[in-house]
C-alpha cells in the first residue's frame, strides 16, 4: 500500500512537472471535434483545419515566441462525452484555448463545464440557432440573421415562393431556426396554412412520403419552396428521393443550411443542379485570400480534389482572431486577451472584414449559391457584411434581449433592455 | 455588279426596320460588360431582350445560356460559347459559330444563369421549341409554357395543337392550354373549361383551378364552379394518395426485407446474434462504390457486376469472421453479441479511415433513374422498383436453395439437431461457416442494391441493424417466410402511420416501435413461431 502511494505521488509530481515544462515552451490548443461516430462525417475536416492553422502559425514562428501544440481528443459524437473531454482538455491537459463542437447539442453539453471552470474559451465554428451568448464561447459561424433570414428573403423576393415547406432533423438547431422562420414568414404575410413543417429523426432514410407531400403542395396553386435544416447523412437519401421523383430546382427549389461542398462531395450532384444553399462562404468565391486558403488546405491534406467549406472558414477566422488577440495582449491567458479581441478584424475569405462583436459573434457577408454539377456552388447572391445577432428580433421573447461582454455596465450575454437586467443563466 | 448594288440599296432601305428591334448580335456585343458584371437585375433585363429576338441563333443562345455554355472572356468581356475540354475551354462565337481558340479554366466565366434568370430565358426558348421537329422538345416546351402562361402563349399553344400529331405531346399541349385558359382567358372560356376538363390529377392543373377558386375578382359562379370541380377531384386525389402510401409501404418493406434477409440466416437459423450484420451490408455498398470508380465500365454495368462481387466479398468476410471469432462462441449468445459488436466497431472505423467519413457517391445509372408513374400522383421511383424486384428474387432464390439443394438440407439438419446430423456424416463445422458466409454474402448483395436508395457511409450499418432485428423478431426467428411477412408488416405499418403525423415523422417511428414491443408481448416468438423440439434450442 505504502509503495503504491509513493509510486502514485511520484507519478503525480512527474506529471505536474511535465505540465509546468509544457507551459513554458508551448501554447496548447485543444481540438474538440468528433473523429468517430455519426458526426465524424463533418468534424474530422475541422480537426484537420485547426491542425493546418497551427502548422502555418508554427512555420511563421509561433505565437509570442512559443510554438503551438495541438491536443486532439475524440468526443465520438457522444454529447455527454463532449463535456467530459472539455474538462479533460482544461483540467488535465491545461490547454489555453479550444476549437470545437459541431452540433448545438454538443455545444450545450460543453457550456456548463467551461462556465464552471471559467478559464478557457471555446471557438465554435458552425452556423447555429442563436438565442445564446456565453462569455466563454466565440460563435464564428452564422447566427440565424446571417443565414436563414437572408435565404428566406431570397425565396420571397427573387424566386417568388408563396408556400413554404420547412423540413428539419429533430433537434435544437432546426426546431429553433424553424420557430424563428415561421414567425418571420407570418410577419411577411405568408398564411399559416402555407407553411408546412416536418421533423425527422437523425439518419432518416425513407423520404418517399415527405417528398411526395411536398410535391403535392403545389396543388395549392402557389409557388412552393423547401427550406431544409436536415442535418447529417439523412441528406443523402433525401436528395436521392428528390432527384428520382423528378423535382427540379426550377419547380420546387430546396435551400439547405447544412449542406456545403464537403457534403456534396458525397452526392451524385448531376440531378441536384440549381438547388440552393445559404452560407457565409463558398469555395467558389473569387478572392485572392480564398485562392491561397484553398491551395494551403489542399497541399496540407495532400489531395488537390479536397474541397473547403463554410465551417472551415469560420475555424480559420476564429483562429486568426485568437492569434491576433493573443499577440496584442502579449499573453495567452484568456482574461488578458479577452478585452483585445472585441472590435478586432481579419479578412473574410469572400471579401470584406470579419469583426468580432462584443456579443461574441462576427460580421459576415451572406452568400446564396446554386449547386453545380461539379459539386461547387455558383454564387447567385451576396450581401455586404451582416453583424451577427445573438438574440433574434423575430421572436417576441428575444427581441428585447442583447448581449454585450465589452461594456462593463452590461457585461452579460442576455441583457434585457426593457428591465435593464440579465436573467437566469450566465450565458 | 448591278446585283450587288441592288442588294446594297435593299439593305439600306431595310435597315431601319432592323434597328428598331435589336438584333441578337448587337445585344451580346453591346451589353457584354453588363453581362460580365453579374448584377442579377440588369442580367434579367438583358435576358428578356435576348428572349424577344428572333434571329437564327436565338434558340442556340437561349439554350446555351440556360445550360451554362454562354461565357464571357475575362480579358475583354467578349461573349462566347465555351465547351469544356480537359484543360480548359474551347471558345466559339455564338453568332457566327467561328472558333475562337482554347483557353484555360480560369480565363472565362459563365454568364450568370441562376434560377430567376432561367425563368426569363425558358419561356423564350419554349416559344421557339413549340415548332421544333423534335417531339421531346415540343413536350417540354408545352410544360414550360404552362408554368407562366400569357395571352400570346395561349394562342401559340392553340396554334400548335392544330397541327400536333404525336399523342403524348398533344395531351401535354392540351394540359398547358387548359392551365393557360384558367390564367388568362375570359369568364365564359373558364366556365366552359371547368365543365369539360374532367377530374384531372396533375398538381399544376389543380393549382390552376385552385387559383381560379381563390380569385376574389372572379364572378361568383366561376368561383363556385371551380370549387365544385376541386371537390369532385378531391376524392380521386385522396384515393390515389392512399394508393401511393401502399406503394411506399411495399417499397419500404422491400428495403427492410433485403437488409434483414441475411440476418434471417445468421440469426434466424444459426442463432448467432450478429451485431456486425449492418457492416456486411456496408461492405456490399462500398464494393459497389469501388467497382464504380475503379473499373472502366459505365455506371450501369458497374452496378450489375457489383452485385455478385459484393456477394463474394461479404461471403469471404463472413467466413473469416466465423472461423476467427464466432465458432468459439456457439451457444454463448451474450459473448457472441459483444464480440460481433466489437467487430462492427472495428469495421466501421476502418472504413472511416480508408474511405473518409464522408458519404461516397454512388451514381444512379441512366436506365435506373427517374420514376414510373401510373398517373400524376400514383407512382414509384425506378431505383425503388429495382430494389423491390431484387428483394423478391433473393427471397425466393434463397427459399428454393434451402429447400431443394443438398447444402440446404445439411444446413437445416445441423441447425435442427447437430449431434444427429454429425452421426449422419455431415461435416457440421463446414456447414457452419458456409451458412454464416451465405448470410453475410446476402447482406453484402443487399448493400450493393440498397446503395441506390440509401447512403453509403461508415454509419449505414448502425442504422440498419435495429430495423433488421425488428423484422426478424416480428416475423419469427428461424423462418424465411417470417422475414418476408415481418418486413411487409413493419414497412406497411410505417408508411401508413407516417401520413397521419405529417409534421412529425419521429413520432410515427416511435409509434411503430411501441407497437412492435406490444406485439412481442402477445407473440413472443413472432408470427411464424417454430414448433417442436428445434424451437427449444
Amino acid at each position: 500500500m505504502k509503495k503504491f502511494l509513493i509510486a502514485a505521488g511520484a507519478l503525480v509530481s512527474a506529471l505536474s512537472a511535465n505540465a509546468a515544462l509544457a507551459e513554458d515552451d508551448t501554447i496548447k490548443v485543444g481540438v474538440l471535434h468528433s473523429l468517430s461516430g455519426t458526426m465524424a462525417i463533418s468534424e474530422t475536416t475541422l480537426k484537420d483545419t485547426v491542425l493546418m492553422m497551427i502548422d502555418e502559425q508554427n512555420k511563421a514562428g509561433g505565437l509570442l515566441g512559443k510554438q503551438l501544440e495541438a491536443v486532439v481528443v475524440d468526443p465520438a459524437s457522444d454529447w455527454p462525452l463532449f463535456a467530459e473531454k472539455a474538462r479533460e482538455l482544461i483540467e488535465i491537459e491545461g490547454v489555453d484555448v479550444m476549437f470545437g463542437c459541431w452540433t448545438s447539442v454538443s455545444r450545450k453539453s460543453v457550456l456548463p463545464v467551461i462556465e464552471e471552470l471559467a478559464s478557457v474559451p471555446l471557438f465554435y465554428p458552425v452556423q447555429y440557432e442563436g438565442e445564446e451568448s456565453s462569455k466563454f464561447v466565440f460563435y464564428t459561424g452564422a447566427a440565424p440573421n446571417q443565414q436563414a433570414i437572408p435565404a428566406v428573403d431570397y425565396y420571397l423576393e427573387e424566386l417568388g415562393v408563396e408556400s413554404f415547406a420547412l423540413l428539419g432533423t429533430d433537434y435544437v438547431y432546426p426546431r429553433t431556426t424553424n420557430t424563428i422562420l415561421e414567425q418571420y414568414l407570418l410577419d411577411a404575410g405568408i398564411a399559416a396554412e402555407d407553411i408546412f413543417v416536418n421533423y425527422t429523426p437523425f439518419g432518416h432514410s425513407d423520404w418517399q412520403t415527405i417528398v411526395s407531400t411536398v410535391k403535392d403542395l403545389s396543388a395549392s396553386g402557389k409557388k412552393v419552396g423547401v427550406i431544409s435544416t436536415i442535418n447529417g447523412d439523412a441528406n443523402v437519401p433525401f436528395y436521392k428521393e428528390l432527384a428520382n421523383q423528378g423535382i427540379s430546382a426550377e419547380d420546387i427549389p430546396v435551400v439547405a443550411f447544412s449542406v456545403g461542398e464537403e457534403e456534396l462531395s458525397g452526392l451524385d450532384t448531376g440531378p441536384l443542379v440549381g438547388h440552393l444553399a445559404a452560407w457565409n462562404y463558398f469555395q467558389s468565391a473569387e478572392a485572392d485570400v480564398n485562392d491561397e486558403f484553398v491551395e494551403t488546405w489542399q497541399s496540407f491534406i495532400g489531395n488537390d480534389e479536397r474541397v473547403t467549406n463554410d465551417p472551415m472558414e469560420a475555424t480559420y477566422i476564429g483562429f486568426k482572431l485568437w492569434a491576433q488577440a493573443v499577440e496584442a495582449a502579449g499573453s495567452e491567458t484568456y482574461a488578458d486577451w479577452r478585452p483585445e479581441i472585441y472590435g478586432m478584424s481579419v479578412p473574410n475569405l469572400t471579401g470584406g472584414e470579419a469583426t468580432m462583436l462584443p456579443n461574441h459573434h462576427l460580421t459576415k457577408p451572406v452568400l446564396i449559391g446554386e449547386i453545380q454539377d461539379d459539386g461547387q456552388f455558383d454564387i447567385v447572391s451576396q450581401t455586404t457584411e451582416v453583424p451577427g445577432d445573438a438574440w433574434t428580433d423575430f421572436l417576441a421573447a428575444s427581441a428585447t434581449r442583447m448581449s454585450d461582454w465589452a461594456d462593463s455596465e452590461v457585461d452579460c450575454g442576455n441583457y434585457d433592455t426593457e428591465t435593464g437586467e440579465c436573467f437566469g443563466q450566465n450565458y | 455588279m448591278l446585283r450587288l448594288l441592288t442588294l446594297l440599296v435593299a439593305l439600306v432601305i431595310l435597315s431601319p426596320a432592323w434597328a428598331s428591334a435589336q438584333s441578337l448580335g448587337d445585344i451580346l456585343a453591346g451589353r457584354s460588360d453588363d453581362l460580365a458584371a453579374g448584377k442579377t437585375a440588369t442580367i434579367k433585363e438583358i435576358a428578356a431582350d435576348v428572349a424577344a429576338t428572333r434571329d437564327p441563333q436565338t434558340r442556340d443562345v437561349l439554350e446555351g445560356w440556360i445550360d451554362g455554355r454562354l461565357h464571357y472572356r475575362r480579358s475583354d468581356n467578349l461573349i462566347v460559347f465555351a465547351d469544356k475540354t480537359e484543360s480548359g475551354y474551347d471558345l466559339s462565337d455564338p453568332i457566327t459559330g467561328d472558333a475562337l481558340g482554347s483557353v484555360g479554366k480560369k480565363d472565362t466565366k459563365k454568364v450568370k444563369n441562376s434560377t430567376p434568370i432561367k425563368a426569363i430565358l425558358r419561356p423564350g426558348l419554349a416559344a421557339l421549341d413549340l415548332s421544333s421537329v423534335d417531339p421531346e422538345k415540343r413536350l417540354s416546351a408545352a410544360e414550360q409554357i404552362s408554368k407562366k402562361p400569357t395571352v400570346q402563349s395561349l394562342a401559340l399553344l392553340e396554334q400548335a395543337l392544330a397541327t400536333e400529331t404525336v399523342a403524348g405531346v398533344q395531351s401535354a399541349l392540351e394540359t398547358a392550354a387548359l392551365i393557360a385558359t384558367f390564367a388568362v382567358s375570359d369568364a365564359a372560356d373558364k366556365l366552359a373549361a371547368l365543365e369539360t376538363m374532367g377530374d384531372r390529377l396533375e398538381p399544376s392543373v389543380r393549382g390552376a383551378v385552385q387559383r381560379v377558386a381563390n380569385d376574389k375578382n372572379a364572378a361568383p359562379e366561376i368561383r363556385e364552379a371551380a370549387q365544385a370541380r376541386l371537390a369532385s377531384i378531391e376524392t380521386r386525389v385522396a384515393l390515389n394518395n392512399f394508393g401511393n402510401n401502399i406503394l411506399f409501404g411495399l417499397s419500404q418493406a422491400s428495403v427492410l426485407l433485403l437488409s434483414a434477409i441475411g440476418l434471417a440466416i445468421t440469426f434466424g437459423v444459426m442463432r448467432v446474434i450478429n451485431m456486425a450484420h449492418g457492416e456486411f451490408v456496408m461492405i456490399g455498398a462500398y464494393t459497389t462504390f469501388v467497382v464504380q470508380t475503379s473499373l472502366p465500365v459505365s455506371s450501369g454495368v458497374g452496378l450489375l457486376i457489383s452485385i455478385p462481387i459484393a456477394f463474394a466479398v461479404a461471403f469471404i468476410a463472413g467466413v473469416i469472421l466465423e472461423r476467427l471469432v464466432i465458432r468459439f462462441l456457439y451457444g454463448r449468445p451474450l459473448e457472441t453479441l459483444l464480440a460481433t459488436f466489437g467487430v462492427s466497431l472495428v469495421l466501421q472505423q476502418s472504413f472511416r479511415l480508408i474511405f473518409t467519413p464522408q458519404n461516397r457517391p454512388i451514381v444512379t445509372p441512366d436506365w435506373l433513374a427517374g420514376n414510373l408513374s401510373l398517373n400524376p400522383i400514383l407512382g414509384i421511383t425506378t431505383p425503388r422498383l429495382f430494389v423491390f424486384g431484387i428483394a423478391l428474387a433473393v427471397f425466393f432464390g434463397l427459399l428454393l436453395f434451402l429447400q431443394r439443394s443438398r447444402f440446404g438440407l445439411e444446413m437445416r439438419a445441423v441447425t435442427q439437431n447437430r449431434a444427429i446430423a454429425k452421426t449422419m456424416g455431415i461435416n457440421s463445422s463446414r456447414v457452419d461457416y458456409l451458412t454464416f458466409g451465405l448470410g453475410s454474402g446476402i447482406a453484402g448483395l443487399a448493400g450493393a442494391v440498397l446503395s441506390q436508395v440509401l447512403k453509403t457511409n461508415p454509419d449505414m450499418g448502425t442504422d440498419l441493424i435495429i430495423p433488421s432485428f425488428m423484422v426478424i423478431v416480428v416475423g419469427g426467428v428461424g423462418s424465411l417466410w417470417g422475414a418476408l411477412v415481418g418486413a411487409g408488416l413493419v414497412g406497411m405499418a410505417t408508411k401508413l402511420v407516417e401520413p397521419l403525423f405529417p409534421n412529425n415523422t419521429l413520432l410515427a417511428t416511435a409509434i411503430i416501435l411501441v407497437a412492435v414491443i406490444g406485439f412481442i408481448q402477445f407473440r413472443p416468438r413472432g408470427l411464424f413461431a417454430q414448433k417442436g423440439r428445434s424451437a427449444e434450442l
